[in-house]
């Protein structure tokens, strides 16, 4: 069974092992040439933090397509292994030898779903590392840049695993390997963009609430507005969930209160002489491993239940 | 023959309307927010490559090439060939119309169209180019390799690679115009900023106020005489744009699918 | 001993019955053909007694044991219709999964076998003709040493000659091993040679299973004047009965019965016979030849 997986799976597992093997070399060379231009006893300057920058956005910009690749899993890796089979009448053939059917899916759906999740493991903790080489800039917070937090530690192989899981399911389920390829794209694209847009990521613990103690603290402001730097206050590499103001009571003021100082010239005093209080709420950096594992969790599970989908219905 | 066409082509169709009046209404109920969707606009023409495209000839060749004999080739290749530009012309209008719900889309929410690369890419004649070069990718990657996943891998890869290199240079298809010190106006496509040195020559970083912090930095670069470059183009050269990204795309497709498509319909199959 | 045997067994898809009150058994060292009309129930039956449908009446006993469990398949091969076969594989790669996804495999009986048919090892599974795809197929199945052997039309989509090639390498198989084997077909002629087991199915239900010899002892074809019909068929049990104007033409189940001299009779053929059954669907629901299997 192990050489069956080998065989019909082998162009699928070779190129992602070439791929990841590829990112990764890119992204070590990558990180110590960054080393060598950036020296890490260099005092934080603005030198050095364009520097950064530039060498961050260098890579940063491809971050975006790690979408791309659980979805490519979920193609080339999900629908063909029971949909192709199906279409080809293969499946008659496979499953009248002497190794049952459960055995045949058994050995495919773990084999294949541990080779995605190495895979995935690997590119998570290379782009980790990579990521590491940033940790001043502030593009580069794991937790708090959303792409960042999607390609790097385990999360990108529960994502692998998750796409790998609904490609399958749904050539369980639909049997045409066109019509399950469409569906995986579907389901995929809609959970992935579904997490993004809804920000369910802050809901993933309660956020640490910040306020200003007094509204007569004059002295330097604790909390500054966004534009000119408000999280330069705040721990580094914190992901924000919410900002704004809040009166006497501490109820959180409508819109039309929050800009009826746009027009003065000082905006923070004329708010503060009204009597209103800078808040934030957020999720420090050291959430990021919490956050991994939540994400990855869920996702763990909805595979497995996928898995199961799968299952009952070969 | 169209309604063989429409016979088995009409999950692609329906399908691809559906998602089209799927879109239109979202764009509508959703208004301003839908910016975030938009941004995967540039993703859409792949779907086009993969599901209209590569299985077209990938399946036909995948299927029965051993088990039937195909005596009337002639008439085989002119079926391929007319099915081709019947499903090409759908495709091209299917994928304006997405352009010109891009479009309105745009100028409903005065969104940015050429400086937002998913926009321009999405709005306009460019959309409608866009879904025929995956059209005829995916179908020339099928009728090349003769199998669905290969071919699909391949339209997939060449589709991203074009997609990369057509953003990478679209600020380059004119001569971009140079302001000092005011930044350009919305609606432009920036492509460059420097600094111009207080002895005339351009600088990408000067190397002055190393050591400022982020909050003096601009101020502290200014009062050393550097003054703010940059390069944009300007909004009225949308359409221009629009227009040779479309040329361009026509003569990829001409010039990638064409040959191959060609020479699969000339070979016996 | 009983090889195969199913008793009431019933298959439905979503509300119709594919196979309705199926029940035959087979003893063994036969070749049985399993013939019937297209959608007469022949792959949903095959299916069953390879584990690949469970039923929803009934139970279908092979080799002694429950169909489809493990143990029961790595003594019975399948041979599906159409010939699945992975095309991206060579044939010494089909070769391989065969001897990694059995416990019995004989490597050098399909090794030997592929010789002996001018098969090259390296050839690519998809580039071969379907008569080549056909032999590789069958030597999967037969290097497993099944005792039983389960083929689906295995004569469907294959020109004469490799009809030929394929059922003269079946039959030299059979001779060797002395194995059971089912095969199904809707081409009656391709079966008379080779087959000494019938089992008829029609509308998803059995009407004849027996031994050939018998079944073709017991019948007898008869021909006569019309007018005389009614009384005959009044005395005998009657398959299938024909008229055209004044000849009538019946096939009865019967040993030799006295007839009017007008009567001619005589013994019926094997095409003969299934049409007869085929014809009438529901004449011979509980005819001897079923209960004599059942």
């Amino acid at each position: 069974m192990v050489w069956l997986t080998w065989r019909q799976h082998r162009v699928q597992l070779l190129v992602a092992a070439a791929f990841v093997v590829v990112v990764g070399v890119l992204l070590f060379v990558h990180a110590s040439r960054t080393g060598t231009l950036v020296a890490p006893s260099e005092p934080d300057s603005v030198r050095r933090r364009n520097l950064l920058d530039s060498q961050f956005g260098q890579v940063g910009r491809f971050l975006l397509f790690s979408a791309a690749l659980p979805a490519l899993i979920g193609l080339f890796w999900g629908t063909p292994l029971l949909a192709r089979e199906y279409e080809r009448g293969t499946h008659l053939l496979a499953w009248t030898q002497s190794v049952p059917r459960q055995a045949w899916l058994g050995v495919k759906l773990a084999g294949l779903g541990a080779a995605v999740t190495a895979a995935g493991l690997v590119f998570g903790f290379a782009i980790y590392a990579w990521a590491g080489e940033f940790a001043p800039t502030r593009s580069a917070g794991r937790l708090a840049n959303q792409e960042l937090f999607v390609s790097t530690g385990i999360v990108p192989a529960a994502w692998w695993l998750f796409a790998f899981a609904v490609g399958v399911a749904a050539g369980a389920v639909f049997r045409k390997l066109l019509t399950a390829m469409a569906v995986t794209l579907g389901v995929f694209f809609a959970v992935y963009i579904g997490v993004f847009n809804t920000d369910a990521r802050l809901h993933y613990a309660t956020p640490v609430h910040v306020e200003e103690t007094a509204p007569a603290d004059r002295g330097e402001p604790l909390l500054i507005n966004t534009r000119s730097g408000v999280e330069d206050r705040l721990p580094g590499g914190a992901l924000m969930a919410a900002t704004g103001w809040l009166d006497r009571g501490g109820v959180p003021l409508s819109n039309a209160e929050t800009w009826s100082c746009a027009s003065t010239s000082d905006y923070l005093a004329c708010m503060r002489d009204k009597g209103y209080r800078w808040f934030a709420e957020y999720h420090p950096a050291d959430r990021y491993w919490r956050f991994q594992l939540t994400e990855a969790g869920a996702l763990l599970v909805a595979a497995l239940a996928l898995g199961a989908v799968a299952w009952r219905r070969s | 023959m169209v309604w063989v066409m429409w016979r088995q082509h009409r999950a692609q169709v329906l399908a691809t309307v559906g998602l089209l009046l799927l879109l239109e209404v979202y764009l509508l109920v959703a208004g301003q927010d839908a910016a975030v969707v938009l941004g995967w606009l540039p993703i859409a023409p792949l779907l086009i490559g993969i599901f209209w495209g590569a299985p077209l000839l990938a399946r036909e060749l995948e299927r029965g090439t051993h088990r039937l004999a195909w005596t009337q080739s002639v008439t085989r290749q002119r079926w391929l060939l007319s099915k081709l530009g019947g499903l090409s012309l759908v495709v091209t209008v299917a994928g304006l119309a997405l352009g010109l719900m891009v479009s309105t889309w745009v100028t409903a929410h005065d969104a940015d169209r050429f400086g937002d690369t998913a926009l321009f890419g999405g709005s306009g004649v460019v959309a409608g180019a866009w879904w025929l070069f995956a059209f005829l990718l995916g179908s020339a990657a099928g009728g090349l390799l003769r199998r669905l996943l290969p071919a699909l891998a391949l339209t997939i890869v060449v589709f991203l690679v074009m997609l990369f290199a057509m953003v990478q240079s679209r600020g380059n298809f004119a001569e971009p115009l140079r302001s000092l010190d005011d930044y350009p106006a919305a609606g432009t496509l920036g492509t460059a900023a420097t600094w111009l040195a207080p002895s005339g020559e351009e600088v990408d970083t000067p190397p002055v106020c190393l050591d400022a912090s982020r909050l003096t930095y601009l101020g502290c670069v200014e009062d050393a005489g550097y003054r703010s470059v940059y390069y944009y183009q300007p909004a009225d050269r949308y359409w221009r744009f629009q227009w040779t990204e479309t040329g361009i795309l026509l003569l990829c497709t001409v010039l990638l699918a064409g040959p191959v498509v060609y020479r699969v319909l000339r070979r016996p199959v | 001993m009983n090889v195969l045997a199913t008793t009431g067994l019933g298959k439905r898809y979503r509300r119709n019955w594919a196979l309705k009150e199926c029940s035959v058994s087979v003893p063994a060292g036969r070749v049985v053909a399993l013939v019937g009309p297209n959608g007469a129930g022949k792959t949903t039956l095959l299916h069953m007694i390879v584990g690949l449908l469970s039923p929803d009446e009934g139970n279908v006993t092979v080799l002694g044991k429950p169909a489809g469990t493990r143990e029961t398949m790595s003594r019975v091969a399948f041979l599906a219709q159409d010939k699945p076969l992975y095309e991206g594989f060579s044939v010494a790669d089909m070769l391989r999964f065969g001897a990694h996804m059995n416990t019995r495999w004989d490597d050098e009986l399909a090794t030997r076998r592929l010789a002996e048919l001018g098969i090259p090892l390296d050839r690519k599974v998809g580039r071969m003709s379907g008569g080549q795809q056909a032999q590789v197929a069958l030597t999967v199945a037969l290097a497993k040493r099944p005792e039983l052997l389960v083929l689906d039309e295995p004569l469907a989509n294959l020109d004469p000659l490799a009809r030929h090639e394929v059922m003269r390498g079946l039959m030299a198989a059979v001779a060797e091993s002395g194995m059971t084997v089912v095969l199904s077909s809707h081409v009656v002629s391709d079966l008379e040679d080779t087959c000494d087991w019938l089992v008829v199915l029609n509308q998803g239900r059995v009407q004849v299973s027996g031994a050939i010899e018998d079944l073709l002892v017991a019948h007898r074809l008869l021909t006569g004047p019309a007018e005389l019909a009614d009384g005959v068929a009044a005395r005998l049990s009657v398959v299938d009965d024909s008229r055209t104007g004044r000849q009538a033409t019946m096939v009865v189940r019967a040993g030799s019965p006295t007839l009017d001299p007008r009567w001619t009779s005589r013994g019926v053929n094997l095409e003969e016979l299934v049409l007869a059954y085929l014809r009438r669907p529901d004449a011979a629901a509980l005819s001897g030849p079923v209960l004599a299997g059942a």
